[in-house]
């Protein structure tokens, strides 16, 4: 305990994490191995569920000491914590270290203990200053995590020669009450853990790649689905997709576990730090199985489709039924040592035809575009809005022009919205579409830009609700754009 | 009662003895002042005569000049103005620090200075002394601040100097030149080489010429290796922060050797990484014992939480008056630079 009182203040006084990482590493050569996991358990994540509160503290100290409020309140201005102000009354300075471990002080503290005076009270008497300040602090819940994960990973995995992943991805994954000490450095893993990526490792161009790129082997591929980053996994017999989340979380889904043969050697081929299994597909050699996770269909798809003379890694899938398959996502090809270099490559967007309806006036205080919205037509051939775009994603030329016809082509003003003629007709871009009660028209465009004003074309059809597709796409939607953007 | 009549008085000078026409650790230029101890606030140039014991002597004439003109008076040898009978008796704060015993028509009053009742191998034990009317100081008045027995703290500096020997890194140790720095070198074994800053070896070489027993040192200068320094460990004031002499070390680690050292908020504002709690002023339990063995009527207080213990002995039914002190805690935000 004592030991850990001094590591936890020297922790607090330093900001330097190589020495942090030192002093924990030297704490952890004095400890007896039991004490190692709770004392892991406390720098990470701090509180230990607290046995009592701050309030009910400070009494506990007025009963003992028999100090008068307002001299504790004095205390209090000199030290600025109270926590520490009623450890440096009580502590016992007589105390150079008590017997008590750390493991057995939580041991005792659960929350049913019939008298709480009377243990802190005994407690009190048999710690030292510097651990009286500690225990105050476990029962009051006011520890803090001090060290990441990734510290302590490192830390352990140096002392143990084991994996650091490893260590890392079981620091998450069990519970630390269970947890054992050889459990979290042996360096093997057992099946479960195998089944989990935990860390950032690159083996690139496990996908071969043909592409006139000049350095091909310098590139990775990586999917991007809307934001997400995503990891994919070929094995013996399927393809895995995994998404980035905050952090690791069990699959609740046990149905995966099944379909991954246990026998199977997972080869990662491209992987991100913090990544957990979201869904995957199996391919049994005849058909998909969990097709609920469209994205990661869309990605078999471009990897056996759009890329297939050029990515070699998935010859065996095919995906028959088109017609299940709705865009969702694209690729992306990074250079593994250059951040500016890479290509999103991305299946041409859907197209529509709409007409400017309203504008709202730019507002001095807060923004110089003008909002525009876009109308389609309805089955009743009425205009509706779909979508609304600021003017800066026209060119600058062009939002002059538009500007001064929305001046001069004004039907009603409305506050500082403007209904215009609906004669300026505009394509429109889209990734998808999404059902949206809120909106108007009961869809919402995903991903949508204005792709072009067609100023000449006046007698332009407008689209209908009716022909937005929820079609899939086809080969020969997908093109490939290089630089598109960096 | 003389008290009444008042024999020491508070004055903006400092303390006065009305009868004997001399201060005590005056804080403008008197004629003559008699001295607790060295420590800047206690012993300031400009007055014309010192009367102090011989340890105290030789620090402000290092400190203040050569040229001033000290009485050196023995621990327990009574000196007698205007049948006022003065004594100086050990009070256990720093080398050579006395408490000031003032005796007149048999009233007795006691001026402890700064002290402390736990003995440190330097600055000898502080004596209790029987009083009418005793003025203390109360630096530390605080129920938070107990010290520990300093056998404790000198373990923990010197697990934290194999610590850093284990790391390959210097041991820097920031003290207050005179009395803490002294301290800490009698209390270090001889195994461990201690190295010092200028400062620090000027006021240890004093000491050691007027007769303290006083551990070897060595003062760092450009002929002692980098090597050896680490292997040792250094006594420097906090003024050594970013000197030459401080980037010269290698990888240096500071530790702060302090009172205030027991209060994470002071810790977190030095730079040091590592604080040490080690005063030389009375902590709460031995000012409380202090108080009620000297038997006094009256109680002073000076320097430090003087409104709050008066306040707490007070409603013990003490008669308290606080005579002010230099500085308060409540009005900063950081703690003194230095604590005496």
């Amino acid at each position: 305990m004592n030991l850990f009182a001094s590591l936890y203040r020297s922790l607090l006084s330093t900001t330097d994490s190589a020495e942090k990482s030192n002093l924990i590493a030297h704490y952890l050569d004095q400890l007896n191995e039991n004490e190692i996991i709770p004392a892991i358990h406390l720098l990470l994540h701090g509180k230990s569920g607290s046995l009592i509160s701050t309030k009910a503290l400070i009494k506990l100290v007025m009963i003992k000491t028999n100090i008068s409020e307002d001299l504790i309140k004095e205390c209090y201005t000199a030290c600025q914590d109270w926590v520490e102000t009623c450890s440096l009354i009580v502590a016992n300075p007589q105390v150079e270290k008590s017997n008590h471990s750390l493991s057995s002080i939580l041991r005792l503290m659960h929350p049913a203990i019939p008298d709480p005076m009377g243990f802190c009270n005994h407690m009190w008497n048999s710690l030292s200053t510097g651990e009286t300040w500690l225990f105050n602090k476990l029962i009051t819940g006011t520890v803090r995590p001090l060290i990441s994960i990734v510290q302590i990973s490192q830390i352990l995995s140096a002392k143990w020669k084991t994996d650091q992943e490893l260590v890392h991805l079981r620091l998450v994954l069990y519970d630390f009450k269970e947890l054992t000490l050889k459990q979290l450095t042996d360096p093997h893993r057992n099946q479960e853990e195998l089944n989990y990526v935990p860390y950032t490792f690159v083996k690139p161009n496990e996908a071969h790649i043909n592409f006139s790129l000049e350095a091909q082997d310098d590139y990775l591929i990586e999917p991007f689905i809307y934001g997400e980053r995503m990891l994919v996994i070929k094995t013996n017999y399927a393809l895995q997709a995994y998404t980035i989340q905050r952090e690791w979380r069990k699959l609740d889904d046990e149905e995966w576990h099944k379909l991954i043969p246990e026998q199977s050697q997972l080869e990662i081929i491209i992987s991100n730090d913090k990544v957990h299994i979201l869904h995957i597909l199996l391919w049994n050699g005849e058909k998909m199985k969990d097709i609920r996770l469209q994205k990661t269909i869309f990605m078999e798809w471009v990897f056996t489709n759009k890329l297939s003379n050029k990515i070699e890694w998935v010859p065996q899938i095919e995906i028959k039924d088109w017609s299940t398959i709705d865009m969702q996502g694209d690729l992306i090809l990074k250079h593994k040592e250059d951040i500016t270099k890479w290509y999103r490559i991305k299946p041409k967007m859907h197209e529509l035809i709409a007409v400017l309806w309203y504008a709202e006036m730019p507002s001095s205080n807060q923004s110089m575009n003008m909002k525009l919205t876009m109308a389609i037509h309805n089955d009743q051939h009425e205009l509706i809005t779909i979508c609304q775009f600021p003017s800066s994603d026209l060119p600058s030329s062009d939002q002059t022009k538009l500007y001064y016809w929305i001046q001069n082509n004004t039907v009603q003003k409305f506050g500082p919205v403007r209904t215009v003629r609906p004669i300026q007709h505009f394509v429109i871009g889209y990734d998808r579409v999404q059902v949206h009660s809120r909106s108007k028209a009961g869809i919402k465009l995903i991903n949508s830009k204005i792709q072009e004003w067609k100023k000449e074309a006046q007698k332009i059809e407008i689209s209908k609700i009716s022909d937005i597709p929820a079609k899939p796409f086809t080969k020969k939607d997908l093109k490939v754009n290089p630089n598109e953007s960096v | 009662m003389v008290s009444e009549t008042g024999l020491i008085q508070n004055t903006p000078k400092g303390l006065y003895c009305t009868v004997a026409d001399v201060y005590i650790d005056p804080q403008k230029p008197v004629s003559r002042a008699l001295i607790t101890h060295g420590h800047s606030d206690h012993a300031i140039s400009g007055h014309r005569y010192y009367l102090c014991t011989r340890l105290t002597a030789a620090v402000i004439k290092l400190r203040l000049g050569s040229f001033i003109q000290t009485q050196v008076v023995e621990f327990g040898e009574k000196i007698t103005i205007n049948n006022v009978h003065f004594s100086f008796h050990p009070a256990g704060h720093i080398p050579g620090s006395a408490q000031i015993r003032v005796e007149y028509k048999g009233e007795v009053w006691v001026i402890t200075g700064d002290y402390k009742t736990e003995p440190d191998r330097v600055s000898g034990n502080y004596e209790l002394l029987k009083c009418n009317t005793l003025i203390t100081e109360t630096t530390f008045a605080l129920p938070i601040y107990q010290w520990q027995p300093q056998a404790f703290t000198m373990r923990e500096i010197l697990n934290w100097y194999a610590y850093n020997l284990a790391m390959g890194k210097s041991s820097v140790l920031l003290a207050y030149a005179l009395g803490k720095s002294q301290r800490i070198i009698q209390n270090i074994p001889e195994e461990i080489s201690i190295y010092t800053h200028t400062t620090v070896e000027d006021t240890n070489k004093v000491l050691r010429e007027s007769g303290l027993q006083l551990r070897k040192t060595i003062q760092i200068n450009s002929r002692v290796a980098k090597k050896d320094i680490q292997r040792g460990i250094t006594i420097a004031p906090s003024s050594i922060l970013n000197t030459p002499l401080m980037r010269a070390l290698e990888s240096p680690t500071l530790g702060y050797a302090s009172g205030w050292m027991a209060l994470n908020r002071f810790r977190k504002q030095q730079t040091a990484e590592a604080g040490f709690v080690l005063s030389d002023h009375v902590d709460w339990n031995e000012l409380n014992q202090v108080v009620n063995d000297c038997n006094a009527e009256n109680i002073w207080l000076m320097h430090g939480y003087t409104k709050e213990y008066q306040r707490f002995l007070i409603a013990q039914g003490k008669n308290v008056k606080d005579i002010g002190s230099h500085f308060s805690l409540k009005t900063r935000d950081t703690q003194p630079e230095e604590e005496d």
